[in-house]
């Protein structure tokens, strides 16, 4: 299937040079917010004559060519008021094009031809874009905003938890998602143990998820990408956005350090629960010190050189710090953990056909635990750090073709789990730290080649590899765990060298402009893996490179798709089937109980296996209008078989959901009044229980059943929110938002667990189960401003 | 250092801080409807170095049958054939009174009979409910302990302590250690029948080094007291003028992965981040875990130094 496919692949990219020989002039330029300067992503511009249009890229450049005349160009961005030109093609040349944000009337959105059926004409698959100002709107918990939790009421996407950030997508892990903030990869993207996620909203411009079909520019991981950009900064005024809630309080400042040419953006957030729990915790109190508190900070300049090139600079910082103490041992714990990434962006348009964009990107995950009692300290480390350079290039010969090409390469350095600890003056020595370097880089070419009117193919190759090198020792071990054999890799030096090639295909064909079929093929491959021992997502779960013991993981996914749109794009409708395959899963063996690693590789505690999953997503949205929303559903199977788990025995993801339904609705009353409805529904979570039990040293010992054959009860929730502007001028917003989270207080289980009370030794034990719901009804109110 | 063996396992700490931050949850008691588990044979069985080994045999049970005296005396294998060999003498155990035992039965040889040796490899056969099962460990020699010292713990008492235990590994091999006391003061209720277990040790941390490490009074982990039971005011700590006979113990890594496992399962039972955890256990065909336990052994007496 494979060899085809390539073969098929290279055919459409040898097809390119064939659109040079046409007589074609083109247009292309950058399209801006007129009011804040930001680049759109993925506004349109059309020539009205020949319907020949472009969408604009990530930094908001667009090109499109066509043949010698006369047109009408029209560039229009849901929201903004359309742009229309009389174009004279007799030569290439740049246009760039500044949209007007529509005045707020009360009259129903303009609908004009051509405008919103991407879903419907455009050959990828499986992707959602998603429009921060929607996101607002929507119910949250405790009034944060939170991307994540948004991304959960999109069809085939499912959380994890209760209140959980993190997500799951079409049968994929959670390590199997790559969270990309301004290019640079987002290794833990939760705050609190998930509950929120790490994406400050206000700082955020636009978020794209793709879930499958995943187009050739991006890999190194099977499931899905969710590539989140950060707004750029008003390069117009000087502008702030606020917020203060129940949890935290956010401040963002904007504006131009040159008009026109370059801006800043400082965004800001922090919980403050442990200093309004301070004054309330006694003196006396055991556990006086205790706490807890996240914060983040987004920054980004960007500088306009020239008409040819800009350079973006962009960071994020956060990190979760939790305190314990008790007084009554001497103890005392922090626990922290959090993100920090940086990215240096160049774009360049060498001509009209021809953009550019270079980036150096640093990220760097660190979980740290240190603990001390009287003389003793202990602690342990964990973490992942990226070096990243990437060269993407979009080239457009033609109108129908439409090019990406590039390399990437990252340096990898992972510190799984490693220890330190002391008494007084010694220092136990515990190893060298367990680390692990990596090489990883690829190469990629796609097309988006428009054969005719109604017929296109995307079609990419990435070649892609993964070299584990030294300084590294190797522990073999025996089936008793007693270490048999250790080999030393010297610095630099080739322990273990993989790769591949992932073709990506995807083929569209329209009836009509309402109605198209689309159909795709994907293979990734997937060098890093998160090792995770608990049954939810923790910070503590440790990323984990491929070795020689542990192989790549690979993905093949296959979907197919029919969408249509109705009543001149105010409706669109869509059914999605898929079937994944992934290969070289991983899972700690049983009984694996983590400890320190002198002496021992952590994946000499690993077990291998495979996974498939597949499924059908229905999905009806109303795109414009006051009433806005959609309803998704989804009916979907995610299985996993390793020889050393559940004997063998094929077994449920703890993740698979038969049944997911999203309901969302927000309507305008007014402009100053908009409501939110969301209603979710999911087959509750499989786990495994214990079904047996015995008495060992006169303790109950329990014995699992098979793995995750149990379910929870279904898991249902509505929340409702409302926002009041009540002050909009030029100079000041001000604006209410009321949340109810799980408005019927429906007591959804977060966990069972099984409680024994009495004495074993009196030969009187009662066993039960109980089942743990967390959140109840709980209301939030949030206030927003901006200047 | 009771408390710090406690709260440096991370999952209890995440369990607490998710406790510290959910300022509200609901708990209710619900029905599950659990499949019964296959039949299989529990054992628990050890052999100390210069002593006679010792087994119990047990049924496990479906998770939510009732436990009460008659169940559990009902539950204990009384009718087994138990074998255990040093390669080279070969004793067949029979159920009697054990006094040195937790429970004060189970399966034993009265002399003459196989006394366990250091560096000795010591098989296991049992036969029950038509059930054949075995096992192996292996006794390896424990290094002396060099001294024990009793020091105050804790702020708020200064006649409660802990006994630290110093030694060097010798760094010959991978092993487990278990450190064990029993309080032999003649002081009504301040001395113990039989050694109780309490620190599990893996010399990974300190492979070939000096160590020392306090040790609390053993916990419920260990002879099944139970927490309303077990003496609290002295939040597991030896008292002054307590005497008091710690054990280092060695063990080989099956037998300290199964302990540890034991440990791990207990710990995450009531938690939300507990995965299913199923304990490794050195017997095949049965659960539990057959151990050869290395003996050091020292004496002292609770005083400040």
């Amino acid at each position: 299937m494979t060899k085809y496919l390539v073969g098929l692949i290279l055919l459409v990219v040898l097809q390119v040079p064939n659109a040079l020989f046409a007589q074609n002039f083109a247009i292309s330029g950058t399209i801006t917010d007129a009011k804040t300067g930001e680049t759109m992503i993925g506004a349109t511009v059309i020539l009205k004559e020949n319907g020949k249009g472009a969408a604009t890229n990530v930094y908001g450049f667009y090109s499109l060519s066509s043949e010698k005349g006369t047109y009408t160009l029209v560039a229009s961005y849901l929201g903004y008021e359309d742009y229309k030109q009389t174009v004279v093609l007799d030569k290439d040349q740049r246009i760039s094009i500044a949209l007007s944000p529509k005045a707020i009337t009360t009259k129903t959105v303009e609908i004009t031809g051509e405008r919103n059926d991407d879903n419907v004409t455009k050959t990828t698959m499986g992707q959602i874009k998603l429009d921060i100002n929607t996101i607002k709107n929507i119910p949250v918990f405790m009034g944060e905003v939170d991307v994540l939790k948004t991304i959960q009421l999109l069809p085939g996407v499912k959380g994890g938890s209760e209140g959980n950030a993190g997500f799951y997508v079409r049968g994929g892990g959670p390590d199997q998602n790559l969270i990309l903030l301004d290019e640079a990869t987002v290794y833990n993207a939760g705050h609190l143990f998930g509950f929120f996620s790490v994406f400050n909203g206000d700082a955020v411009k636009s978020i794209n998820l793709i879930k499958g079909g995943m187009p050739a520019q991006y890999g190194g991981r099977l499931a899905s990408v969710l590539d989140i950009s950060m707004k750029d900064g008003n390069n117009q005024k000087f502008h702030g956005d606020g917020g203060i809630g129940l949890i935290a309080s956010r401040l963002t400042l904007q504006g131009p350090i040159v008009k026109n040419k370059a801006s800043f953006i400082l965004s800001g957030r922090r919980t403050y629960a442990d200093i309004l729990a301070q004054p309330f915790i006694a003196d006396t109190s055991p556990f006086k010190g205790s706490g807890y508190y996240f914060y983040d900070l987004n920054a980004k300049v960007n500088w306009q050189i020239g008409d040819r090139d800009r350079v973006f600079l962009s960071g994020y910082f956060g990190r979760d710090v939790f305190t314990f103490s008790n007084q009554d041992f001497g103890f005392k714990t922090k626990i922290a953990w959090g993100n920090a990434t940086l990215t240096g962006r160049w774009n360049h348009v060498y001509n009209d056909k021809l953009f550019s964009n270079v980036s150096l990107i640093f990220t760097d995950y660190k979980f740290s635990f240190d603990a001390s009692q009287a003389e003793f300290k202990l602690g342990f480390y964990s973490g992942i750090r990226d070096y990243n350079a990437k060269l993407d290039y979009t080239w457009v010969p033609s109108v129908r073709h439409n090019v990406k090409f590039g390399l990437n390469y990252i340096y990898h350095k992972f510190t799984p789990n490693n220890a330190y600890a002391s008494a007084g003056d010694q220092d136990f020595n515990l190893g060298e730290p367990e680390t692990l370097y990596a090489n990883e880089g690829a190469l990629y070419i796609s097309d988006d080649f428009d054969v005719t009117e109604k017929f296109s193919i995307s079609a990419g190759l990435r070649l892609s590899g993964f070299q584990q090198i030294g300084p590294f020792t190797r522990y073999y071990k025996d089936s008793q765990g007693y270490t048999t054999d250790s080999v030393n890799y010297g610095r630099g030096e080739s322990i273990k060298l993989y790769g591949g090639l992932e073709p990506r295909l995807a083929v569209k064909y329209a009836f009509n402009s309402k109605m198209s079929v689309k159909a795709s093929y994907t293979r990734n491959l997937q060098y890093l893996h998160l090792t995770n021992i608990a049954s939810i997502s923790l910070p503590t779960d440790l990323w984990f490179p491929s070795t020689q013991r542990v192989q790549p993981q690979i993905g093949s996914q296959y979907s197919l798709g029919i969408f249509r749109n109705f009543a001149d794009n105010t409706w669109e409708t869509s059914v999605e089937v898929y079937y994944k395959n992934m290969l070289n899963q991983i899972e700690y063996k049983d009984g694996y109980v983590p400890g320190a690693s002198l002496n021992d590789n952590l994946d000499n505690s690993l077990v291998f296996g495979r996974g498939w999953a597949y499924g059908s997503e229905f999905f009806v949205k109303k795109a414009l209008g006051k009433t806005t929303g959609w309803l998704g559903y989804t009916l979907s199977w995610t299985q996993r078989k390793f020889d050393a788990i559940n004997g063998g025995k094929p077994y449920f993801a703890r993740y698979d959901r038969r049944h997911d339904v999203q309901f969302i609705i927000t309507h305008e009353f007014s402009p100053k009044w908009t409501a939110s409805a969301v209603w979710v529904y999911s087959t509750g979570n499989a786990l495994t229980l214990q079904t047996g039990r015995y008495i060992y040293d006169g303790n109950i010992v329990n014995e699992f059943g098979p793995r995750n054959d149990f379910r929870m009860i279904p898991y249902h929730r509505m929340d409702l929110s409302v926002t009041w502007t009540a002050k909009k001028t030029e100079k000041f917003t001000s604006a209410w938002n009321l949340s109810i989270y799980n408005v019927y207080s429906r007591m959804n289980p977060y966990f069972i667990y099984f409680a024994a009370e009495g004495d074993i030794t009196q030969g009187q034990i009662k066993l039960s189960a109980r089942q743990v719901s967390l959140f109840p009804i709980i209301p939030a109110i949030t206030w927003n401003f901006s200047f | 250092m009771t408390a710090i063996a406690k709260y440096t396992n991370i999952y209890t700490l995440l369990v607490a801080a998710l406790g510290f931050v959910v300022f509200q949850s609901c708990e209710k008691e619900i029905t599950v409807d659990l499949p019964q588990p296959d039949p299989k044979v529990v054992v628990e069985g050890y052999i100390f170095q210069g002593s006679r080994p010792y087994v119990l045999l047990s049924r496990n049970s479906g998770y939510f049958a009732p436990i009460d005296s008659a169940t559990l005396a009902n539950s204990i294998i009384y009718d087994a054939i138990v074998v255990v060999s040093d390669g080279t003498n070969t004793d067949t155990l029979t159920f009697q009174p054990a006094n040195e035992s937790p429970v004060k039965y189970g399966y034993v040889k009265q002399n003459p009979g196989v006394i366990g040796q250091a560096g000795k490899t010591y098989t296991l056969l049992v036969i029950a409910n038509g059930d054949t099962v075995t096992s192996t460990t292996t006794i390896i020699a424990s290094p002396p302990i060099d001294s024990l010292e009793w020091k105050v713990a804790g702020v708020d008492n200064d006649s409660l302590g802990l006994i630290w235990i110093y030694f060097r590994d010798q760094g010959i091999d991978e092993r487990g250690y278990r450190l064990m006391s029993k309080r032999t003061s003649s002081i009504p209720g301040r001395n113990d029948r039989i050694f109780r277990p309490n620190t599990l040790l893996f010399n990974q941390n300190f492979y070939g080094q000096n160590y020392y490490f306090g040790v609390g009074r053993p916990d419920k982990f260990g002879e099944g007291l139970s927490a309303d039971k077990y003496d609290q005011a002295d939040k597991k700590r030896y008292r002054l003028g307590d005497t008091v006979k710690v054990r280092l113990c060695s063990i080989d890594l099956p037998a300290y992965y199964f302990l540890n496992s034991v440990k791990k399962s207990m710990d995450a039972s009531d938690s939300p981040f507990g995965a299913p955890n199923n304990v490794q256990s050195n017997v095949t065909n049965g659960l539990g875990c057959w151990i050869g336990y290395g003996v050091s052994e020292q004496k002292i007496v609770c005083f400040p130094e």
